[in-house]
């Protein structure tokens, strides 16, 4: 599987964001082989550290065929309890990365 | 070269020959200066965060003139989207720095003098505005740091510029010839100068038809011949050779302002952006100011976060976390700082295009928040001095803790928590000192402030961007003492 990973700056996060994303490629790794890409990725995932998640998805869309979208506690809109964040994150990769549909 | 590394911007430094005094005698090496050196880190922190896939996305932007990434610092607004991410790149540095990182000030300076020049251009058939694009091209293309420079000496505060017993009081063109101008003058309170690649020159004020000398625009490399600088103090900043790293609070960063002096400057005509058009002298130095003001709502609030922070963990240390009047301060605290960040947002996103293109920030919601500015840091530190208790003034030197003889009684006599190392209570304390009364409260405080602007400047802008005669009617209406067609049903 192809991940491309984008951060938003990180002013103000209220999770862990190098921390979530460690602990989702642990989670990812024992359950499919993948590697980090910039461009035409299988799925590409949004790590937001607050709410607002301000990243502009429309400047780097094309970058991957589905996006995975994390915001502080919420994922793709959704709150998740913390401490579910790495588990859930990584079900939704495995969901969309191997949906081949556009 | 579109991103720089930190360490190609120290290298950029060492090369230039600046010249430079502090404490009466002239310095040579001011890079590895231990009282200037926190400064520079600062300023290289804007260029290493910019390298970090972490905060990329605040810290870098697409070029409008090249299509390049480049760093934000250098970047011209497109969109109330940019604007809203200046902010929130500013409360990055502040949190990641604790103090003024000081490259604001030219990225504020880079897009007033954008849209004005245009605006000069179209009014008077000159061509500023690509000379100024050639400029920013090189700025952009090199990732260079520039100060923003402003604030002029302005000697008898009664009288205008062309009226000083002594004309320099205002930089102004003392020579004019055929390849650029000759400059005197001095400009103070210059934030991050001598660590910046290159200055941005803007008049100070509003200038009248018989002060076309004063209307200057120009930029120039900071070691241009002629140029003096003599670094300003800071209070405790001597703290900084004494060879610890207690005490100074603030173990890696600091700010610097330095008078800026120059000495019969000349510059070229291809580096000057305004040469006596002082009907636009008004429009540009507003329009800095609001640019400067909406800073003011990312940087502080940054800073402030460390503040809390320090606030947070001094009653942790200290064993008072849990008094509800503890919680309830560091809720002021935090109900300050994010209503400070709220105006910086808020003037963002209301933010308009202008007839260059850039984006320029809604102007009286930028004053509202400096006018903020000026108060509620102010009432963080307050808070957080509160919170801290008496100790951060009274307490003895690190050299003290250390001392063979007494160090042990120091340390026992400093103890709070037993399960708390005895330093971190100092550190944490010197922190809150650098912070509210140290080196780092000349950004956080006095420049809150005065800089971009005393409170007086913005209640003045306030006064002319708000329509009172319409407020006046409203309650008219509502009260019966005008008509109120809006009430018919019909």
């Amino acid at each position: 599987m192809k991940l491309r990973i984008k951060f938003c700056g990180g002013c103000n996060p209220i999770i862990n964001r190098s921390k979530l994303v460690k602990a989702i490629k642990d989670e990812l790794g024992r359950a499919v082989n993948f590697e980090i890409v910039e461009q035409q990725a299988d799925v590409g995932l949004i790590v937001g550290g607050c709410p607002v998640c301000c990243v502009n998805l429309s400047q780097i869309e094309d970058q991957a065929r589905h996006w995975v979208v994390v915001g502080g506690y919420l994922l793709d809109h959704k709150q998740i309890p913390v401490d579910q964040l790495p588990q859930k994150v990584t079900e939704k990769l495995l969901e969309k990365g191997g949906d081949k549909s556009c | 070269m579109a991103l720089k590394t930190p360490q190609e911007y120290l290298d950029d430094l060492r090369k230039m020959n600046i010249n430079l005094y502090m404490f009466g005698e002239k310095i040579e090496n001011y890079v590895d200066h231990p009282i200037i050196r926190p400064s520079i880190n600062a300023m290289a922190m804007t260029y290493k965060l910019a390298q970090d896939p972490e905060h990329e996305d605040l810290m870098t932007a697409t070029s409008s003139l090249t299509g390049e990434k480049i760093n934000r610092f250098c970047h011209l607004h497109q969109s109330p989207e940019d604007l809203i991410k200046k902010v929130k790149m500013l409360r990055l540095l502040g949190q990641k720095t604790g103090c003024c990182f000081q490259r604001c000030v030219g990225m504020d300076a880079f897009n007033a003098v954008y849209n004005t020049t245009y605006e000069i251009d179209q009014a008077n058939g000159t061509n500023y505005h690509q000379r100024f694009v050639d400029f920013m091209k090189y700025v952009q293309e090199n990732d260079l740091a520039v100060d923003g420079c402003m604030t002029d000496a302005r000697g008898d505060r009664s009288k205008r510029p062309g009226e000083q017993p002594d004309p320099d009081a205002y930089l102004r063109v003392v020579e004019r010839r055929e390849d650029g101008v000759v400059v005197r003058g001095c400009k103070l309170h210059q934030t991050g100068m001598i660590n910046s690649h290159e200055m941005l020159v803007m008049p100070n004020n509003t200038l009248k038809d018989d002060e076309k000398d004063w209307a200057i625009c120009f930029a120039i490399p900071v070691d241009t011949p002629g140029m003096i600088y003599v670094y300003g103090r800071q209070s405790c900043d001597t703290r900084k050779l004494e060879g610890g790293d207690v005490d100074t609070g603030n173990k890696y960063f600091g700010g610097q302002e330095v008078m800026t002096i120059f000495n019969n400057v000349f510059v070229p005509n291809e580096r000057i952006f305004m040469n006596g058009e002082v009907e636009f002298s008004g429009t540009l130095v507003e329009r800095f100011a609001g640019y400067h003001r909406q800073s003011y709502g990312g940087c502080k609030v940054g800073v402030g976060d460390t503040l809390i922070g320090a606030a947070k963990a001094i009653t942790d240390y200290q064993g008072v976390s849990k008094a509800s009047h503890v919680k309830d301060k560091l809720i002021e605290m935090c109900h300050l700082n994010e209503t400070l960040y709220s105006c910086g947002i808020a003037c963002s996103a209301e933010g308009r295009k202008t007839a260059a293109g850039n984006f320029l920030i809604d102007l009286l919601l930028a004053n509202i928040c400096k006018l903020n500015v000026t108060r509620f840091p102010y009432e963080i530190a307050r808070l957080a001095q509160d919170l801290a208790g008496g100790f951060f003034v009274t307490m003895p030197s690190e050299k003290d803790f250390a001392n063979p003889e007494i160090g042990s009684l120091v340390k026992k006599y400093s103890t709070s928590r037993s399960d708390v190392p005895v330093e971190h209570r100092q550190r944490m304390l010197r922190l809150i000192e650098n912070l509210t009364m140290g080196c780092a409260a000349v950004g956080y405080l006095t420049e809150s402030m005065h800089g971009a602007g005393s409170p007086q400047a913005q209640r003045i802008m306030i006064t002319r961007l708000v329509d009172l005669e319409h407020r006046k009617e409203l309650a008219e209406k509502l009260c019966g003492v005008k008509e109120n067609t809006d009430v018919d049903w019909k």
